[in-house]
C-alpha cells in the first residue's frame, strides 16, 4: 500500500486516486484529529474513519507531497496550543517520511529537497548544463546598478504585506530601495516559457506562448485568464542533460522551468516537489500514469536513497 | 530637485486574483473532497489555498 503525505485539499492526490485502483493510504496533516495512530519501537499504526489501516509491513512504498496546512496562522506572543500542535504533527509526518526512506521505500520527492537544493544551489550546478543568465543577490549601501534588462524575482510564497505577491518583475537600474536585499537576474528575452515535469529519467515538456500575457510572470494572470499550456518535444541532447542535470543533483522528480529564446533554452530553476497536475489533464503524455507507476512498483527506476547507513 | 522614489519589495508587490471558497466535505470512502478536478488541479488552487493565502511553495516547511 502507498502512504501519501499530504494534506486534505491536494486536488493533485485526489487525481491520482481516481487514475488507479492500487491501494493508497491517504494521510492528511491537517485532519490529523480524524487518525489513530501508535509510533513506538515496533513501528507505526496507522488507521482512518474508514477503517483503513497501514503500518510498516503493508506500506510498500511512500510519497511526500504538500504537508502543510490550510491556513496562515497569526502566532500570539507567547504562542499557542494550535501553532505547538501544527508543529508536533509537521515533525511526526517527517519522521514518518524519514522511516520509509530507511526502509528504501520513499519514492519521487524528498521531505526538504528544495532546501537540500535550492534556487541558488540550482544556478551554480544547472550553468554546466544549460543556459544561464547572470544573476546576483545583493545587499549593498546604494540601489544595485546593471547594465540592460533585469527582472527581481523572490524565493519566498509569503505576501509582502497588505496581500501582495512578490511576483517576477522587471526593474530598473539604480531604482532598488538598498534597504532591502534583492535578488536579480539578467533579463532573456524570451518567446516562451518550457516547464519540464521530470519522472525517474522520463521528462514531459510543455510551454507557454509569452505573447498571451504580459510583464514577466505569467502567474499573475491565475484567475484573471487561462493560459493553454501545450504538449512540447524535447531535443535528445536536452533530454540528455536534463537527465544528467538531475542525476547529479540525486533528484528522482521536479518541476524544471526554462524560458526559450530562439529555439534555444534559459534554465531557470527546478522545484523538487513542483506542482503539474493542470498540465496534462488529458493523458495525452502519460505523464501521471508514469508518476503512478514510479510510485507504486516495487522495483523504482530511481529510488530515493537512505540516509543511514 | 525631483527626488526619485525607490522601490521595495512593497511598492513591486502585486495584488493576486484569488478568493475564497467553501470547502466541500472531506469524504473518507474516496479520500478526497469530491469537487470537480478542474477546481483542484488548476495552478488556481496550487498556488493559492481556499482562502486566497500563498500555498504552492509551503509543503517543504517546517
Amino acid at each position: 500500500m502507498l502512504l501519501i503525505f499530504t494534506n486534505s485539499l491536494d486536488g493533485t492526490v485526489d487525481l491520482l486516486l481516481r487514475e488507479t485502483d492500487r491501494p493508497i493510504f491517504r494521510f492528511n496533516i491537517d485532519l490529523w484529529r480524524d487518525y489513530s495512530l501508535a509510533l513506538g519501537t515496533s513501528g507505526f499504526d496507522l488507521a482512518d474513519p474508514h477503517g483503513r489501516r497501514i503500518d510498516e509491513r503493508s506500506m510498500s512504498s511512500c510519497y511526500w507531497r504538500k504537508v502543510n496546512f490550510n491556513s496562515i496562522e497569526v502566532v500570539p506572543v507567547g504562542g499557542s496550543v494550535d501553532h505547538w500542535l501544527e508543529a508536533q504533527w509537521r515533525y511526526v509526518f517527517r519522521e514518518m517520511w524519514n522511516i520509509g526512506r530507511e526502509l528504501g521505500k520513499a519514492r519521487l520527492t524528498e521531505a526538504g529537497g528544495e532546501r537540500r537544493f535550492g534556487k541558488l544551489m540550482q544556478l551554480r550546478r544547472a550553468k554546466k548544463y544549460f543556459n544561464v543568465a547572470d544573476w546576483l543577490f545583493t545587499k549593498q549601501d546604494s540601489p544595485p546598478l546593471f547594465e540592460g534588462s533585469w527582472i527581481t524575482k523572490g524565493f519566498a510564497a509569503e505576501f509582502v504585506g497588505n496581500h501582495k505577491v512578490f511576483y517576477t518583475r522587471e526593474v530598473k537600474s539604480g531604482q532598488l530601495d538598498p534597504a532591502y536585499p534583492w535578488f536579480l537576474q539578467s533579463k532573456i528575452e524570451a518567446s516562451h516559457d518550457l516547464t519540464v515535469v521530470y519522472v525517474a529519467g522520463r521528462c514531459f515538456a510543455f510551454t507557454l506562448d509569452r505573447r498571451l500575457f504580459q510583464g514577466v510572470d505569467w502567474r499573475v494572470d491565475i484567475n484573471r485568464v487561462e493560459h493553454p499550456w501545450t504538449d512540447h518535444e524535447l531535443t535528445p541532447d536536452l533530454r540528455q542533460r536534463i537527465c544528467d542535470f538531475m542525476d547529479e543533483a540525486d533528484l528522482s522528480f521536479g518541476r524544471l522551468d526554462f524560458l526559450l529564446k530562439d529555439g534555444v533554452e534559459w534554465f531557470l530553476e527546478v522545484n523538487p516537489n513542483g506542482q503539474f497536475a493542470w498540465l496534462d489533464q488529458s493523458g495525452r503524455q502519460g505523464m501521471l500514469k508514469a508518476i503512478l507507476e514510479e510510485l507504486t512498483t516495487t522495483r523504482p527506476t530511481k529510488p530515493i536513497r537512505p540516509l543511514l547507513r | 530637485m525631483k527626488t526619485q522614489t525607490l522601490e521595495t519589495p512593497d511598492s513591486l508587490g502585486q495584488a493576486p486574483a484569488t478568493q475564497e471558497f467553501e470547502l466541500p466535505a472531506y469524504d473518507w470512502n474516496k479520500q478526497s473532497r469530491n469537487s470537480p478536478m478542474c477546481y483542484y488541479t488548476s495552478n488556481t488552487t496550487q498556488t493559492f489555498d481556499n482562502h486566497g493565502n500563498p500555498c504552492d511553495a509551503n509543503g517543504d516547511e517546517d
